[in-house]
Parts: structure tokens; sequence; C-alpha cells
């Protein structure tokens, strides 16, 4: 009886969602838009979580109440289910709610979560989900100054062995070994399998062999599933206040109650991927690309300071509490402010450069001209004259030609940034592109176009580069009609 | 009306002794087996690397074990067995084409086992409550039509027009059941969006109240009159209780999603229907208490009756906790907290699991013709059941009510579960607790069985 009467109610049956979108100018604007059915692969995923039981401790929905749009996100509504059949709402959270997980992490991250939830997060209570993976034992040898897998016929069945294409795995101390899956979950992967121990000091571990763990086809389905939850309601996290701070000059107390508390807090939160050492070595950084930061090094990507320079306390506080994209550093905002404070004071003891180098002010950088079809005009020309398509490609894919050779300062493979899902690391703003163009990204082979370019010029790009994802899908890149 | 308490005596030739001693057999069980698989579950809060990493022995494939067993194989096992008890007892008639039922019982229990390791396997179908994988609810839905019938028809062969109360709940429990369990096996997977939930709200809530609250007042409503020999306090509040419960129960399943895009008036409806509850409610509570008048001083000796009358207490303070719940200002930190969990369990297990455990001890010693094996023994298990309960919903409900709060105060989300991990270990000794006092129960029905055959 009661079934009958809400479903009766035309709302209850619309696919039509509030939905985030970038405008061509670079703006975030809210329009009603249809949400899209799952892909079989999405599916196939769904179909997974509901197996395994993971809606038990997963809700999802947030309510209008108790603080939720400002812990999860926006307010859930009728047509993010549309296409829900069985619904998961769930009625108990022993984990945090999930409708809002999507790109809140990269792939590898959940990976490395699902193999083990407490490489990730020390304290965590959630199952161990092993049985979606393939591990497979490989010998290691020793051939002068390289380590190499033995080309079994079990590795075989893995991976095409196809030697232009090698596939860098980072085994970790244990031997045990995180192989990224294919985009579709099938195998072979195509590649071969080769070992960068640099982060070992070259050293292979000394098991002889290593264990391969390769998710399977459910499991990248699965993870599938998990980004896609959320981004029917677009680029939400743009707009999402808590999320995105601003640039601040806030100064951090180092005094030594305030690094032993910032150590308590990375204990909790920090350890599994950037390690006991802070070099960048947790339990779970075999699972993760890019790797985790090494503090040792003390080098950042994201500063308001001049380019090769330690940043601000506030730029650390703005990347903790906002995440970086698309990796497998989440956003932390939920975390107390004096947490987040203290964690920074902890951090900057790794690395001596802390102590030796004076501190940089932060650039002051001009406010951004309005947009104009003129500036947005100017933006793709210059992309081409300045050549950003090398690396970032023609349409702004990350697929530039010299995309796939490029290394990080530490030598290790790096990608570009898709400019057309509009998941941007630094922030979503024009000045915040601005601010990366101008003073480049440390570590990274993204340099300072501070001398090369005029201010304008820089602004002109960045409208470009923003316009490449209006009106973008976040997951998918592809363009939503409207 | 005194018909239970007079019924409780007569017909003795009409009762198939080895028949109900067979379901009730297997619903100890049952009884032995899920709520155990409960209380090894609940230590992964505190213990995630206990039994880690193997999928069958994983949360997301034990969880739905506990409840679907709970439910379907201690509860409703031990519940068919005694209506096996009552039925010929309040009809004057033997069960219509009773000897069928040995074969329905192998069904029955087959069919659970095959459940059991279907769910292990991963065979859910997404709706809570209702995971069960479709060909064990259809053959659920046979067996209850099956008894549906064969009640019925019993029914209308009864020897003296009046229906007693129970049979009225008996009736209702079945062909409610029967309905929902279409709606089970056809919802999941054809109704799409939003409405999903509104239905599945509805049909979790129907396994509740029309399934396990019309069977537990067919059991109290007999046994308790028959147990104390006294007849049942009022008729009218009986009839109060039954058709408020039939009004009010159809509305309330969408409390279990408030705040959630189905629509404000429709959660409304349910808030308040919720709400109404407290009438059937307190009316058969009243009907209860009321039949206990004059027996008190028995009260302490009358095993049955103090299961059934302890039970009843904690149905008061559950249901209670059940209807504030269901309001909206209640519902914000209590929702998705363990409030919700310390509820189903004093609701389900210390309510009716309870009375079905009650009825199962007034009837063993029956059929076989001795009195229980040890007094002694069965007030271990008493206590030890119904503290174990009670500490447990105590325990669960208070820390869903602090970390609702903490949450609603902005705590993060890990800050939040880690101040509450020590309750955990609380319920897991308690779920223990509760395991140790229905063994010692099946030890001393076992051993009254023993004493019986040796005599």
């Amino acid at each position: 009886m009661q079934g009958v009467l809400p479903t009766l109610v035309p709302e209850s049956r619309t696919r039509e969602v509030t939905r985030a979108v970038r405008t061509e100018l670079g703006g975030v604007t809210w329009v009603r838009h249809p949400t899209s059915d799952y892909t079989p692969l999405e599916r196939l995923g769904r179909e997974v979580y509901i197996r395994d039981g993971c809606w038990y401790c997963h809700s999802q929905y947030v309510r209008p109440v108790a603080g939720e749009a400002a812990r999860w996100g926006p307010v859930s509504e009728a047509g993010e289910y549309a296409w829900d059949q069985p619904h998961l709402l769930s009625t108990r959270r022993i984990g945090p709610d999930l409708s809002r997980v999507g790109l809140k992490y990269a792939d590898d991250w959940h990976y490395a979560h699902l193999w083990n939830p407490r490489l990730v997060v020390p304290e965590s209570i959630m199952p161990s989900f092993r049985w979606l993976f393939d591990v497979v034992v490989v010998p290691v040898h020793r051939e002068g100054e390289t380590v190499r897998l033995e080309a079994t016929p079990a590795l075989a069945r893995y991976f095409s062995m196809d030697r232009s294409k090698p596939v860098v795995l980072f085994p970790d101390e244990s031997g045990l070994t995180f192989v990224a899956p294919r985009p579709d979950g099938a195998l072979p992967i195509d590649g071969m399998p080769t070992l960068d121990l640099a982060h070992l000091g070259g050293r292979a571990p000394a098991t002889g062999a290593l264990r391969l763990v390769i998710p399977g086809r459910q499991t990248v389905a699965l993870v599938h599933y998990l980004q896609k939850l959320g981004t029917s309601r677009g680029i939400w996290r743009d707009v999402f206040e808590p999320q995105n701070p601003p640039v601040t000059a806030i100064q951090v107390a180092d005094g030594q109650e305030a690094v032993a508390r910032g150590r308590a807090v990375y204990e909790r939160r920090c350890i599994g991927c950037h390690g006991a050492r802070g070099d960048g070595n947790g339990r779970a950084a075999t699972f993760l690309s890019p790797r985790p930061r090494d503090f040792t090094t003390a080098v950042f990507k994201f500063r308001t300071t001049p380019s090769g320079t330690l940043p601000t306390d506030g730029d650390l506080y703005r990347t903790v509490t906002r995440g970086v994209r698309w990796t497998g550093m989440p956003t932390w905002h939920e975390v107390p402010e004096a947490d987040r404070r203290a964690v920074i004071a902890y951090i900057k003891t790794f690395s001596p450069r802390w102590r030796e180098e004076p501190r940089p002010a932060a650039a002051t950088l001009p406010p951004p001209p309005p947009p104009t079809a003129e500036l947005l005009a100017r933006g793709r020309e210059l992309y081409r004259s300045a050549k950003c398509y090398e690396c970032h490609g023609d349409g702004g894919k990350g697929d530039g030609p010299s995309a796939a050779q490029l290394r990080d300062d530490f030598e290790r493979p790096i990608r570009p940034t898709d400019f057309t899902r509009g998941q941007f690391k630094a922030g979503a703003g024009v000045a915040d592109v601005f601010r990366a163009l101008t003073l480049g990204l440390d570590g990274t082979p993204m340099p300072s176009f501070g001398d090369a370019l005029t201010d304008e010029e820089r602004w002109a790009i960045a409208y470009h580069v923003l316009s490449l994802s209006a009106w973008a899908d976040p997951l998918t890149g592809e363009k939503v009609p409207h | 009306m005194s018909a239970a308490a007079e019924a409780a005596t007569r017909n003795d030739a009409l009762l198939n002794p080895p028949l109900i001693r067979a379901w009730l057999a297997w619903g100890l069980a049952w009884l032995l087996i899920f709520p155990t698989v409960g209380a090894i579950v609940s230590l992964k809060f505190n213990r995630p690397e206990l039994l880690d990493g193997v999928a069958w022995l994983s949360f997301g494939r034990l969880r739905p074990i506990h409840v679907n067993g709970v439910i379907w194989g201690a509860f409703s096992t031990l519940f068919i067995g005694l209506c096996h008890y009552v039925v010929p007892r309040l009809t004057g008639v033997r069960l219509w084409r009773e000897e069928g039922n040995w074969w329905l019982l192998a069904v029955w229990n087959l069919n659970l086992a095959l459940g059991v390791v279907l769910l292990a396997l991963g065979w859910n179908r997404g709706w809570e409550a209702g995971e069960l994988p479709l060909p064990t609810v259809i053959v659920l839905f046979l067996a209850l039509v099956w008894l549906t019938v064969q009640f019925l028809v019993t029914i209308a062969r009864r020897t003296s027009p009046p229906l007693y109360v129970s049979l009225w709940y008996l009736i209702a429990a079945f062909v409610w059941t029967d309905v929902n369990l279409v709606l089970l096996m056809l919802g999941p997977d054809s109704i799409p969006g939003i409405n999903n939930a509104a239905w599945h709200g509805l049909f979790i809530h129907y396994v509740v109240g029309l399934w396990i609250t019309p069977a537990g007042y067919v059991l109290i409503y007999f046994f308790l009159p028959a147990a104390v020999r006294n007849p049942i306090y009022s008729h009218k509040l009986s009839l109060i209780g039954f058709w408020s419960l039939a009004f009010f129960y159809p509305f309330v399943g969408i409390h279990h999603y408030l705040y959630s895009p189905i629509a404000d008036w429709a959660e409304t409806i349910a808030i308040v229907s919720s709400m109404m509850l407290i009438i059937p409610v307190w009316t058969v509570l009243q009907n209860f208490f009321g039949t206990m008048a004059g027996r008190w001083h028995e009260f302490p000796q009358n095993l049955p009756a103090k299961f059934l009358i302890v039970g009843s207490v904690l149905y008061l303070i559950g249901c209670f906790q059940g209807s504030i719940e269901a309001l909206r200002t209640v519902q914000r930190p209590t929702h998705f907290t363990d409030f919700v969990v310390g509820h189903s369990h004093i609701t389900i297990f210390g309510t009716f699991v309870v009375w079905a455990i009650a009825g199962t001890v007034y009837v063993w010693p029956r059929l076989h013709g001795a009195p229980l094996w040890s007094r002694a023994v069965g007030s271990w298990s008493f206590w030890l059941i119904i503290v174990g309960i009670s500490a447990m919903f105590v325990v669960l409900t208070l820390q869903g009510v602090f970390q609702g709060l903490s949450l609603m105060a902005g705590t993060e989300w890990h800050d939040s579960v880690g101040a509450i991990r020590p309750y955990w270990w609380v319920r897991t000794i308690t779920g223990l607790g509760m395991d140790v006092g229905i063994s010692l129960l099946v030890v001393n029905l076992m051993k009254t069985s023993l004493a019986r055959r040796v005599a």
C-alpha cells in the first residue's frame, strides 16, 4: 500500500539530477541533466558490490541533516537512483557513505584498500577482499646490475611479454608487488614486467621471489562502479566548500607539542602510503602510481612560492585539505583543523631543508582578467605555440607525443594531466591553473612559464585549459549534451 | 475468554508428538547455529584480521546468513513446530493432512541449508533481510502456502465456532506473509530507482510486522494463559490490538529510509503510523500482564511464563524505542548507527525468539510426559539469555546515540568509529553469553527426553 503511493509521484521516477558543470568561460554552474545508465563493466562491479555485501556497511544516500552535506557532499536526489535495481541505500554505516566516493581516490588506492584496507588506513575494520585478486609468485634473478623476474609460464599468462613495452613494477620489502590491470580488466596485460628497485636501494627483496598481486576483472569492474558513484552530479567537488580551501598565509606552530600531535595524526592517517620514515615507502606504496610523496626531499608540486623553493605552510595545508585529485591522496577536510596543522609540523621534520633553507614568501599573482571569447581564442593559439600539446595533447587529453616518455625528477614514469576531465590537482579555479603555469610543479616535467610568457598570455592559456573540460563528464571526459 | 487455558489440557489425542518434536528439534538446532554466526561476525568489528581474506567467512557473506537464519531458521522453525501443537488444541481436530509435514520439514530444512550455502557463495539479491536466492524464496513461499492452506482447512473443520485470538493471528501471519513473499520474489529486480527502496522498506517491515509479530502473538496468546492457567485478560483488547496492527503496520516501512529522496509525505505517513503502533503494542501487553493477575506468586517457578513475561517487558522497551526511532529528530543522530541494530536485536531476539523459546519449554516436557530435567539449568539459561540480550540492547543503543551525536557535532569519521570500538566487545561478550544460555537450554531439553526414555 505505502509502496504504491510514492511510486505514483512522477518525481520518484525522474532520471534528472542537478549537475555541476564547467562552462566554456571557466565558471561552474548547476543545470538539470539526465543521468546515464551503468556501462556493462560498472554493472558487473555493482553485482560484486551486492554479492560481497559492501552495502551492509556503506550507505548510499546523503541526508539533508546531521551535517552530512558538509561531510560527504551534495544531498542525494531521486534521479541519481534511476538506474539502480535493486537499490543500495543501505541502513547502516559501519564505514563511510559511498554515494560521493567517485573520483575521491584514484583507482590504485581502491586496489590497495580492497587488498588490505589496513595498508592505507591502519585502523580500518573493513575486511580484506583477497579473493578479488590473482596472486602469482615469481622468482627473481640478479643479472649483473639488474634484477629480473623469471619468465615463468604463469607470468606469461598475465603479460604479453612484449619487450618494447615495459610495465614498471615497484615491489615492497616483503616482495608484495602490485600489477595495475588493463582498464577493461582483461588479460594479458600488454608489455613486459620490469622492476624498479630504486626505493629499496636497488636490492631485490630477500624472499627471492615476488608475490604479484593482480586485480581480477571483477575487481576492475567494482572499482569502475565505485568511481561512477556520485559523478552524475558532475564536478560538485569543485564547488564543495570544505574541499576547496582558499590560498592562505597560515603559519603552523612547530613546537615540540605540535610535532608530537602531528606524529600521532601521521601514524593514524598518513603512514600507510608515506611510510614511517616519510620517504613515500609505506605499506601501500607498491599499489600507488604516482608513488606517494617522499617528504625527505621536501620537493612539493603545489606551491605559491617560486620554482625550486620550499612551499609555505598554507600551501601544504591546502594540499592536505583538498587532496590531490586522480591520485591516492584523498581530501582530508573532515579531519580537525588542528590535526591538519599539526601534521604539517611533523612532515617538516623529515627533511633538513626546512631548517637550513630560508622560507620564501608567496609570490603575489595578479587578479584574473574577465574571460572573453578573444582571450580564449588567444589561449588556444598559445597552447600550441607554447607547446603545451607536446605533453598534454592537442585536445588536452594528456596524450601528447612525448607523454609516454615523461619521467619525474626521481626517474619514475609520470603522466601529464588530462585536462578534458577537469580533475585539477592544484585547484580548479583559473587562478590555480595560472599559478601552476607561472610557478611550475616542482619535481615534475611541468616547468615554470613565469619568464617565457607574459601574465596575459598565461591567463589566456589558463582559461583555455579550463574550457577543455567545459560540459565534460568528470568520469569519462565526454561532453554532456546541453 | 478462557479458550487457551482450557484448551491446554484437552485434545491430547489430536496431537502428533513425534512430528512436533522433530520440528522443535530442528528449530533448536538452527537456534544454536544462526545467533552464533552473529557472535562470530561481531568479533570482526574489533579483530578485523580474524578469519579475514576468505570470501565465505567475510562479514558481507555471513551477515545475511545470520539475519535470514534467525528469521527463517531459528524463529520460524520453532514457530511452525509450535503451530502443530496450538492448532489441534484450539480447533479440536487433527491437523489436516499432517503426515505431509514430515516431508515439509525435510524440504524446509534442506531449503534453509541450501540458502545458507548459496549465501556463503555470494548469491545475494541485494534486499536487506530478503537476500535469500530466488529458488529458495520460491520453496519458502510454497512451503508457507501449503501451511496456510493446511491451517485454514483445519480451522474450517473446528469443532466449536468461536475462533480464539491465536488463530486470528495465525491466519493473518500466514496470509500476509504469502503475499509479502510474492513481493520479495518480484521486487528487487523489477522496480527501478528510488521506488525500489520504498518497496524494500515495505518488505523488510512486513517481515517483522506481518510475520514475526503476529507469529509471536500466536504463541504468547496461547502459551501464557496455558502456562499460568488463567483466562486471557480482555477479549476487547485482543480485538483492538489485532485491528490496529492490521491497520497501521502496512504503512511503517518507509521509516527505514527517512531523509532519502523518497517523497517527504510518504515518510511522514510512515512516521505517524510508526507512532500509532504504540496502540497495538500497549494493548496486547496490557492483555498479557493482566492475564498474570493472581498468578504472580507462581511466577518464579514457572519457566515458560518467565520467558513470556520478560519477553513482553523487552517488547515494551523495544517497541517504544522503535516508535520514537521513527521520529525525524531521533533519526538525525541515530539512523545508520547501532541504535537501530540494538532495536532489531531486542525485538527479534529479546521478544520473539524468547517467546518461541517459552513455547518450546512449555511443550517439550509435555510431549514426553516428564518434567523439565533441571530447574536450575533452566534458570541459568533464562538469566544468561535475558541478561545477555538486555545488556546488548543497552550497549548498542547508547553507543548508537554517542556515535550519532558525535557525527552531528562534526567528528571525523574514523574518530567516531574508534570511540565506539570498546562497546563492540561488550556486544560480543553478551552475544556469547546468550549462546551459552541457549546451549544449556538445549542440553536441558535433551536430558528431559533421555530421562523419559530411561524411565
